[in-house]
C-alpha cells in the first residue's frame, strides 16, 4: 500500500514518486503520514520532509510551504526547497550568520526572523545529511 | 528616377537594420531558451497550487475564506500581465485584447488594474481605467520577494477593497511559434467539478486551524498565480520577439535582393548610355573624316 507524493517548489519540481510513509514538520509539531490518512491541510515549518519507499528514505529542505493530504495523493509546495543531497554545510552556516545578524540588527522584523528560522533549519538538515552520509 | 547613389545609400541603410534585427534575434533566441526552461520547471508548482485551492473550494467547509465566497457586487480587478518592451509582434496587443473585452463584458469600462509590465500599464492610462498598483522591470529571474508587493495589492484589493473578481491576464507560452493569450478568474476560487479531486463528505483535518491555514495559503495561491504568469510572460515574449526579428531580418534581406537588383540595372542603364554616348561619339567623328 502507497501513497502518491509529490513535491514541488516554485522553481522546479523536487520530487515525485510513491511512498509507504512520510514524515514532515507541520504547524503543531512534527507529523506522519501513512497512505489512506484523513484529509489534512497544513503550513510546513522550515525542515525537512522525509519520504520512505519500502528500505528507502528521501528527504527534501523546504523553507516553509503547504501539504495536503488527500487519501491517494500528498501534494507539497513550497517557494523553495531543494533536497537535502545538494545542502552544504558550509554555505548554511554562512547563511545562519548573516542571519542572526540581521536578526541582531533588526529583532522586530517578521523577515528577518523567518530567514533566521529558514537558516537554522537548513543548518540542522546539514547536519542531519552529514550523519545519513557517513552512515 | 532614384540615382545609383541613393539607392546604394538605401541598401547600407537596410543592411544595418538588417545586422541589428540578426542580433536581436540571437539574444532573443538564447533569453528564450532559459525562459522556457524556466516556465517548464515552475509550471508544476503553479498547477498544483491550483488543485489544492480547488480541492479547499470542494471540501473545506469549517471555515470559508473569503476567496472561496462568490460575491454579486463591487469592481473587478485585472492583473495584466504584459512586457516592458515591445518588438514583439501581437503578443501584447492580442493579451491585452482578451484582458479587455472579458472587463468590459463583465465590469463595464471602469475596472481596476495591477499592471505587471510596461505595455499594460500603458494601456490602463489611455483607457483611463483605475490602476491599483504598477510594477515594470520585473528581472527575468523573478522571484517571489519581486512580486510581493503586486501580490498584497490584488489580495488587499478583494478583502479590503470588496472587489469581485480578480482575473489574471497573460500570454501563456505553447511553443516558438504560438503564444495563447490567457485570461482566468483567480478568485473567487474555482471549485473543483463533481468528477475532480477529492471525493469525500468530511472536512480536512486542519494543522494548526482552519482559518489560520486559509489565511496563508490563499494568498500564497495568487502568488504561486502570479509568479508562473510573469514567467510564461517571459518565455512567451522572448518568442514572439525572435519570432518578429527573424520575419525583420528575412524582409531585409528581400528589400536588399530587390534594391540590388534595381541598383544594377541602373548601373547597367548607365554603361549602356554612356556606351551608346561613345559609339554615337565616334560614329560622327568617324563621318565628319569621310
Amino acid at each position: 500500500m502507497a501513497v502518491r507524493v509529490r513535491v514541488l517548489a516554485s522553481d522546479q519540481p523536487l520530487l515525485e514518486g510513491e511512498a509507504d510513509f512520510l514524515t514532515f514538520r507541520g504547524a503543531d509539531g512534527d507529523l506522519g503520514v501513512l497512505p489512506e490518512h484523513a484529509p489534512l491541510l497544513t503550513w510546513l515549518k522550515p525542515g525537512e520532509v522525509t519520504v520512505r519507499q519500502g528500505e528507502g528514505e528521501r528527504y527534501v529542505f523546504l523553507e516553509g510551504g503547504f501539504l495536503e493530504v488527500l487519501p491517494d495523493l500528498v501534494t507539497v509546495v513550497a517557494e523553495r526547497g531543494q533536497l537535502s543531497t545538494t545542502i552544504g554545510l558550509e554555505p548554511a552556516e554562512e547563511e545562519l550568520r548573516a542571519a542572526q545578524e540581521r536578526a541582531t540588527r533588526d529583532p522586530e522584523s517578521p523577515a528577518a526572523i523567518h530567514l533566521l528560522e529558514v537558516a537554522q533549519a537548513r543548518v540542522a538538515a546539514a547536519g542531519l545529511q552529514r550523519r545519513r552520509e557517513r552512515e | 528616377m532614384a540615382t545609383l547613389r541613393d539607392i546604394r545609400r538605401h541598401i547600407r541603410a537596410i543592411r544595418n537594420i538588417e545586422q541589428i534585427t540578426r542580433a536581436m534575434q540571437m539574444v532573443a533566441a538564447a533569453k528564450m531558451r532559459r525562459a522556457q526552461a524556466r516556465v517548464t520547471a515552475g509550471r508544476p508548482y503553479a498547477v498544483a497550487m491550483e488543485e489544492m485551492v480547488a480541492d479547499v473550494a470542494k471540501i473545506g467547509k469549517e471555515y470559508r475564506h473569503p476567496f472561496l465566497v462568490r460575491r454579486e457586487e463591487g469592481p473587478g480587478v485585472l492583473i495584466l500581465v504584459t512586457s516592458d518592451r515591445g518588438l514583439a509582434g501581437s503578443l501584447n496587443v492580442n493579451t491585452l485584447r482578451a484582458a479587455h473585452s472579458y472587463m468590459l463584458r463583465n465590469f463595464g469600462p471602469r475596472y481596476q488594474v495591477v499592471a505587471l509590465g510596461r505595455k499594460g500599464w500603458d494601456f490602463s492610462r489611455r483607457m483611463q481605467l483605475q490602476v491599483l498598483h504598477h510594477r515594470v522591470g520585473i528581472t527575468d529571474q523573478v522571484s517571489p520577494e519581486e512580486l510581493r508587493p503586486s501580490v498584497e495589492a490584488t489580495v488587499s484589493a478583494f478583502l479590503e477593497g470588496g472587489a469581485r473578481e480578480v482575473v489574471l491576464a497573460y500570454p501563456r507560452f505553447r511553443n516558438l511559434l504560438s503564444q495563447v493569450p490567457t485570461v482566468k478568474v483567480l478568485v473567487p476560487v474555482p471549485p473543483r467539478s463533481e468528477a475532480e479531486g477529492p471525493h469525500t463528505d468530511g472536512d480536512y483535518i486542519y494543522e494548526p486551524d482552519a482559518r489560520a491555514v486559509l489565511e496563508r495559503l490563499m494568498p500564497a495561491y495568487v502568488e504561486a498565480e502570479v509568479l508562473h504568469a510573469v514567467r510564461e510572460l517571459q518565455a512567451s515574449f522572448y518568442s514572439a520577439q525572435m519570432v518578429a526579428m527573424r520575419n525583420a531580418s528575412s524582409a531585409a534581406g528581400d528589400v536588399i535582393r530587390e534594391l540590388s537588383l534595381t541598383a544594377n540595372k541602373v548601373r547597367q542603364a548607365g554603361i549602356t548610355r554612356e556606351l551608346m554616348e561613345i559609339i554615337g561619339g565616334a560614329e560622327a567623328l568617324q563621318a565628319a573624316r569621310r
